[in-house]
């Protein structure tokens, strides 16, 4: 990890001020399904935080929750202090793979370009200011060579890239990704670990959505675990622990095996250092 | 069309006002088609167009007029209506959007051919014309007509022209649009109700049966000639027009001809064209790319073993190898002309007496070819991992075994699959709707045989019966409008799912068609005894594809247990009534057949999920309300398939209010029920993850309870109420404080 290490002051409670993201009792139900019950979460400006947590856990529904982008039936969320309605020009979102109709008639550019719409306002049409500043977000992910392919033509890791790009040209405070890394080959993960580090030097927040719990301790700051609720939030050093982890996931943590030769640590189990991550072999 | 016509046409002012207003409709249908079939939604515009007849004949009914404008707004009333109720179905019930199309453009249809027949009975000739909505009567436009639909249409073309890229943007990715702040909803309901302007602006001259073909039609012709989506919409504005124009010139040279099925044809024709000679995504483009990329293989396996001869020699490029040799190394094909191609690149050379050389530059090439070929090899692995249009089921799995242990189990296969939660996505509302496979399968369904042949029968058992004079023929629509039914599977051809599966489904889709014979003097003897033969075998293999049958419709649900898509038996059976041309009220019955299919196998899957008794209600209903359809038909002296179809719309809707778990209004008060659960549990978590942290002062004061869960305060003091009724909190000393039974709620709720 970075010289970077965040450690914020003890948030305001309920005001969400000095937080780029602060959640309160967040309770979201599709239809009568409950899928994150009371979900508090504070996240500081300035970092990449994962979300953690088994299949279904809600990791998806707590970013849609927080975009607006799924009806809650309780809580509260605020960007930088300010409720969604007035934030709306300081979040990005990057969905999930998938959700979009490929064989649309439409080029990575224009894709791209769709990130310009909400500063263009109703009716006017993107020109060359927009499409110059899509271009250099595509280059800056290394697809500008693709710029008029028809979507459905890139391989998974460039479409991923597009909509990484769309986000950079939104160029918000704060950004969520949906499993940026699912079906992406190593290089190009490296390429989005290396925008996710350039985007928090900016100061920016990205909140990402993780898989591959081994990466998490060097891709990222802080870590929230999700199943259903929040198991744990904070900075990766200290809640990513094999025991939060065993309350996320449930019995299924047979893979975490400990070291042939484990150096015994002075506090013992609960000793954050001991049971992070970090050193525990896969 | 000879010389004189042509002239004619300049000179006749008639015709050119005929074709002014096809064209109009066709440009206006065809930009708006672009954006109905890239939201899934061109189906859609065709409930709407079936919608609008009782429409038509309810305005004329209550207010005596025929004027247009007045017409044109009963249409639309009820044609949005339509699209109401096939949202609205799909929204609250289980029934797949596909059946409730069918379901609802039959229903509606059948309820405006009631009315129809009715108005007809009456004495006086006003009614006259009327009929002309069903397919369409261009001849009859006049100018005002066609400034009015200019109005319309132009009107429509321009506000999408004004908000284009936000109804791009929705129609791309409306989760996207909703982030950015659009309002998606209010725009989703804009676009629709400009499709539904669109729709009714054709009405007149295409009528309500085959106008969502223009829908349909353009826009699927023009993607197959561009990958973007401005381009896309210009240029099935021009098919649209050309359709149209073409489509209504035509029809009113030939005098009998009705206008609505010759645009139709146009468009068709359009389509095929365009599915075969488009550049990149037609037939004949893609037998070229593969007999291209075959040749290439082919001449540089040759290439390869020349190349690998000469390198075994040790030899510079000189020495000839014989043909002969050759031919021995090569797995088969044509070596010698192979050999002649590649000296007609330049990469080998002859030497005279059937010996052949590789030349430098085919040295190079077998080099680079070599190379690239190692080169994919290497990276083969991970290029298949990353290929485009690969099943992303296949990308996860590669990529798990790529990464050993570098997943937690069952995290790594992060599988479910968004799409389908969709429905219940605000954002993602439009998915529900079908039409995936819909347009281009749709409109090159006449081209197969199972069409054309039923569509013959169809077209002999429909003699022309000019509506209104008659008498009762016109209520014949039902004997040939059983036929394409009773081989659904046949109708489908190609069409719908994997084909065993289909052909077992299909016949168990014979039960609820059934009833459909009750009146055995109809068909001739002979035809009853073939057909209930043929009924028998059906329902015998259906015993013995029971299992299979049970097994295939599992989750589909009730399309699949038909075991094809009504939807397109619907735009099957419209198309070969387009290409018969035979348009009258006998044709039309076939669209009812639509609704018997649909309507009481939907209506039974509400009651019930075991799929033996599935089709023994479904059955049942069908009997019921054709019985029930004909009865009425009877009383009210109207049209005895439109009587069917309405009937199987009443019992649809009283299973779809009242079915005692599925029905609409227990589900109502199911749902109150469980407001008050999930509040009582959401009650308890809260308080159990503050209630002993430092925040409690402040999360548990009942009086601030519903700022924190952001309930409404009334609300939130009976939950309060009720749980302590229930003993879950008390409260103490200000505070509310779970007691061990509010605890094990909290607790239960979040394990489950
Ligand atoms: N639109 C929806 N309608 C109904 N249930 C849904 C919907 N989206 C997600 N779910 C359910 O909610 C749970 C959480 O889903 P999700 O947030 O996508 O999980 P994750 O992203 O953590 O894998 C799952 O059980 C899923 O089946
Ligand atoms: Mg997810």
């Amino acid at each position: 990890m970075t010289a970077h290490d965040p450690s914020p002051a003890p948030p305001a409670p309920h005001t969400g001020a000095g937080l780029a993201v602060a959640v309160h009792d967040l309770t979201v139900a599709y239809r009568d399904k409950p899928v994150l019950w009371d979900v508090d979460l504070e996240v500081p400006p300035g970092l990449l935080l994962a979300v953690v947590g088994p299949n279904g856990a809600g990791k998806s529904t707590l970013l849609k929750a927080i975009l607006g982008l799924v009806p809650t039936a309780a809580g509260q969320v605020l960007i930088h202090g300010e409720p969604l309605a007035r934030a709306r020009d300081r979040v990005g979102y990057v969905p999930q793979r998938g959700s979009v109709d490929w064989d649309f008639p439409t080029s990575a550019l224009d894709v791209v370009t769709m990130g310009t719409y909400r500063r263009l306002g109703w009716v006017r049409r993107p020109g060359r200011r927009e499409r110059e500043a899509a271009l250099s977000a595509l280059e800056r992910v290394g697809m500008a060579a693709f710029a008029d392919r028809q979507i459905s033509q890139l391989s998974g890791g460039q479409q991923q890239r597009v909509f990484l790009a769309r986000a950079l040209v939104q160029d918000t405070d704060v950004t969520f990704m949906d499993e940026p890394f699912q079906g992406v080959d190593a290089l190009t993960e490296r390429a989005i670990v290396e925008l996710l580090k350039d985007l928090r030097a900016r100061g920016r927040t990205v909140v990402v959505v993780h898989h591959d719990l081994q990466t998490v301790p060097d891709y990222f700051d802080w870590v929230t675990l999700l199943n259903v609720r929040r198991i744990a939030s904070g900075p990766v050093a200290e809640v990513f622990t094999e025991e939060n982890l065993r309350l996320t996931y449930g019995g299924r943590v047979g893979f975490l095996e400990r070291k042939a030769d484990p150096t015994p640590a002075p506090g013992g189990r609960d000793d954050p250092t001991t049971s992070h991550f970090g050193r525990i072999r896969p | 069309m000879s010389w004189d016509a042509v002239a004619a046409f300049w000179s006749d002012y008639t015709l050119r006002t005929v074709a002014a207003g096809a064209a109009v409709i066709g440009a206006t249908a065809g930009v708006l088609g672009v954006f109905a079939q890239l939201r899934r939604q061109s189906l859609l515009g065709d409930a709407v167009s079936h919608a609008a007849l009782p429409g038509i004949a309810l305005v004329f009914l209550l207010t005596g007029s025929k004027a247009p404008a007045a017409l044109v707004a009963g249409a639309a009333a009820t044609g949005w209506l339509g699209a109401l109720c096939v949202t609205g179905i799909v929204r609250s019930s289980r029934v797949p959007a596909d059946s409730a199309l069918g379901l609802v453009l039959s229903v509606f249809f059948g309820a405006g051919l009631m009315l129809l027949t009715w108005i007809q009975r009456r004495p006086d000739a006003s009614q006259a014309g009327l009929d002309r909505f069903l397919f369409g009567q261009a001849a009859t436009l006049l100018a005002a007509d066609v400034a009015t639909m200019a109005v319309l249409g132009g009107g429509a073309v321009l506000v999408l022209v004004l908000l284009w890229k936000e109804f791009k943007l929705l129609s791309f990715d409306p989760a996207y649009a909703a982030l950015l702040g659009l309002p998606v909803r209010r725009l989703d309901i804009l676009l629709t109700g400009l499709m539904v302007a669109a729709v009714v602006a054709g009405l007149q001259a295409v009528g309500v049966v085959l106008m969502s073909a223009m829908l349909v039609a353009p826009a699927a012709a023009a993607r197959q000639w561009t990958d973007r989506l401005a381009p896309m919409a210009a240029l099935a504005a021009v098919f649209g027009a050309a359709a149209g124009a073409g489509g209504a010139v035509a029809s009113s040279l030939s005098a009998r001809t009705p206008t609505g099925p010759a645009i139709v044809l146009a468009a068709t024709v359009l389509v095929l064209v365009s599915l075969v000679l488009a550049p990149r995504r037609g037939l004949l483009a893609g037998v070229w790319r593969r007999w291209r990329r075959r040749r290439d293989l082919r001449l540089h396996a040759v290439l390869l073993d020349l190349h690998a001869l000469a390198g075994q020699h040790g030899e510079p490029t000189a020495a000839p190898h014989a043909a002969a040799v050759l031919r021995a190394m090569a797995a088969g094909g044509s070596v010698r002309r192979s050999l002649r191609e590649l000296e007609g690149r330049g990469w080998a050379a002859a030497a005279g007496g059937d010996q052949w050389t590789i030349t430098a530059a085919g040295r190079a090439e077998a080099g680079r070819f070599l190379a690239a070929r190692s080169a994919a090899g290497s990276a083969g692995r991970t290029r298949r991992d990353d290929a485009p249009g690969r099943d992303p089921a296949h990308r996860r799995r590669d990529r798990r075994r790529l990464r050993p242990g570098g997943h937690v189990p069952g995290a790594a296969a992060h599988g479910h699959d968004e799409r389908r939660h969709q429905p219940l996505d605000p954002a993602g509302h439009r998915r529900g709707l079908p039409g995936g496979r819909g347009p281009r399968l749709a409109v090159a369904g006449p081209g197969r045989g199972g069409h054309r042949r039923a569509d013959r029968r169809a077209g002999r058992g429909a003699a022309p019966h000019p509506p209104g004079q008659g008498g009762r023929g016109h209520r014949a629509g039902l004997p040939g409008a059983v036929q394409p039914g009773r081989d659904p599977a046949g109708a489908t051809g190609g069409l719908g799912p994997p084909r065993h599966r289909r052909r077992a489904a299909g016949r168990a889709g014979l039960r609820p068609l059934r009833p459909l014979r009750p009146r055995r003097d109809r068909p001739g003897p002979a035809r009853a005894v073939a057909g209930g033969r043929r009924a028998a075998a059906g329902r015998r293999r259906a015993g013995l594809f029971f299992k299979e049958l049970k097994l295939a419709t599992f989750d589909a649900g009730l399309a699949a247990t038909l075991g094809f898509s009504p939807a397109l038996i619907h735009y099957g059976l419209m198309s070969l009534v387009s290409v018969t041309a035979v348009a009258s009220f006998d044709a039309v019955g076939l669209v009812l057949v639509v609704a018997l299919m649909v309507g009481p196998p939907a209506a039974a899957h509400l009651l019930t999920d075991r799929l033996p008794r599935l089709l023994g209600l479904a059955a049942l209903m069908g009997a019921a309300s054709a019985i029930g359809g004909y009865w009425l038909a009877r009383w009210l002296d109207v049209s005895i398939a439109g009587a069917m179809a309405a009937t199987v719309g009443a019992v649809f809707l009283a299973a779809l209010l009242l079915a005692p778990q599925r029905g609409l209004v227990a589900a109502a008060r199911r749902r109150a029920a469980q407001r008050l659960e999930f509040a009582l549990a959401m009650l308890a978590i809260h308080l159990s993850q503050h209630e002993c942290g430092p925040e409690a002062a402040d999360e548990c004061r009942p009086d601030r309870i519903h700022l924190h869960l952001h309930w409404e305060t009334g609300f939130a003091e009976r939950v309060l109420r009720a749980a302590e009724q229930r003993r879950l909190l008390r409260r103490e000393g200000g505070l509310v404080r779970l007691e061990e039974a509010g605890r094990a709620l909290a607790r239960g709720a979040l394990t489950r």
